[in-house]
């Protein structure tokens, strides 16, 4: 899971361009949304496609994913659980 | 875009008056609306004062008008915008426009293949128009709208569009983004507007009519992201009861080689291309009333 964690980072940073980043610098409990890290609407984007394109999860409904990226915890709980890649 | 440049989402007229322009339409004819609508444009620019000041800047800064003409052209600018609200409520009584349909080779091959594609639209004209002159049975379109908008405005709205293959996603906290992912992925239409920052201060730096200005990151970075088709859409007011509703594609092969961010401004400049062609040939139906360059 250590390595997963490690690997959502790693791939944030390179979807959403965050060049002053390192997975370091990213808490794994941390909201990623409005506090935190901070993301908005475009990045929320940028993340369900990152979840699409390397792990085959389509993210659609609302509910689940408001909790799927609430944090690196979160969203590599979710991808444990539900990648088909 | 600092916060004052961006627009608030609201649209202005209480629920009552909507529905009295609906009832209007149905016995009145659309001229005498126009009529009437004329005489308050003058009270308008006047309680609206910020908007007509941004009107007349943009006619004097931007079309080098002089005093006068720029005048003239706020009143002009601001009587078209009503008239195309106007035809709003007409279409919602059962009014049919006439429309004249420009580069829809490219749009009309998009809806046919399978993939999804983006059109972006802009407060030039009446976009909505085109969304009730329109349909597309083989590929729904998802209009993504601001939250604010009156609900007597939405349910016509919803009514009419719904008819013509056309959803409304309301941009209104998170959920909305979870339903435009899967319209893409389900190989649908969205369209979104490109000129005017909501919800995110993200923005790409583009040149329209001679100077910068900021526009929406947004659009573009689903655009370049998911390597998908872009089209820049219009639908101008031509006459009494006509429009021409005009298609560009911005996207284009030499695209492949780019990296992403080249894709965000090589399609964000085409747009402004389009937009300076679109208001080089109409520059009255400019309807962002607020100071929209730096």
């Amino acid at each position: 899971m250590e390595n997963l964690k490690l690997e959502l980072k790693e791939k944030i940073i390179d979807a959403l361009n965050l060049v002053d980043m390192t997975p370091a610098d990213i808490e794994d409990d941390a909201p990623l949304f409005m506090e935190g890290l901070g993301l908005d609407s475009i990045d929320a984007l940028e993340l369900m496609l990152l979840m699409e394109k390397n792990y085959g999860i389509r993210l659609s409904n609302p509910a689940e994913g408001k909790n799927v990226f609430k944090s690196i915890n979160a969203m590599a709980e979710y991808v444990n659980a539900n990648r088909t890649k | 875009m600092s916060e004052e440049r961006q627009w608030s989402g609201k649209t202005d007229g209480t629920l009552w008056m909507h529905k009295a322009l609906i009832s209007s339409f149905k016995i009145l004819p659309t001229g005498l609306i126009y009529f009437i609508m004329a005489l308050v444009v003058p009270f308008y620019m006047l309680i609206n004062h910020q908007g007509y000041l941004a009107i007349y800047h943009y006619l004097r800064q931007r079309h080098g008008q002089g005093p006068l003409k720029a005048f003239c052209g706020c009143f002009f600018n601001h009587f078209l915008f009503g008239a195309s609200l106007m035809d709003r409520f007409a279409a919602y009584a059962g009014r049919k426009f006439r429309v004249q349909k420009t580069g829809f080779d490219v749009f009309d091959s998009l809806v046919e293949q399978d993939h999804g594609f983006i059109m972006l639209s802009s407060h030039i004209g009446n976009a909505e128009m085109s969304g009730y002159m329109l349909s597309t049975p083989r590929k729904r379109m998802n209009a993504i709208t601001f939250p604010e908008e009156k609900s007597s405005v939405r349910s016509n709205r919803d009514r009419m569009l719904e008819t013509n293959n056309i959803r409304l996603i309301s941009a209104d906290g998170m959920d909305w983004l979870f339903t435009l992912n899967a319209a893409l992925s389900d190989g649908e239409i969205v369209s979104i507007h490109a000129d005017r920052l909501f919800g995110s201060s993200k923005a790409l730096t583009v040149k329209i009519l001679g100077a910068e200005a900021k526009i929406p990151m947004g659009p573009f970075n689903l655009a370049a992201s998911r390597g998908l088709p872009v089209t820049a859409s219009f639908c101008m007011k031509t006459g009494y009861k006509s429009y021409e509703a005009i298609q560009y594609r911005l996207d284009t092969p030499e695209m492949e080689t780019m990296s992403k961010r080249e894709k965000m401004d090589y399609l964000a400049a085409r747009y402004a291309a389009a937009v300076n062609e679109i208001l080089g040939k109409w520059p009255l139906q400019w309807y962002n009333f607020f100071e929209f360059w730096d």
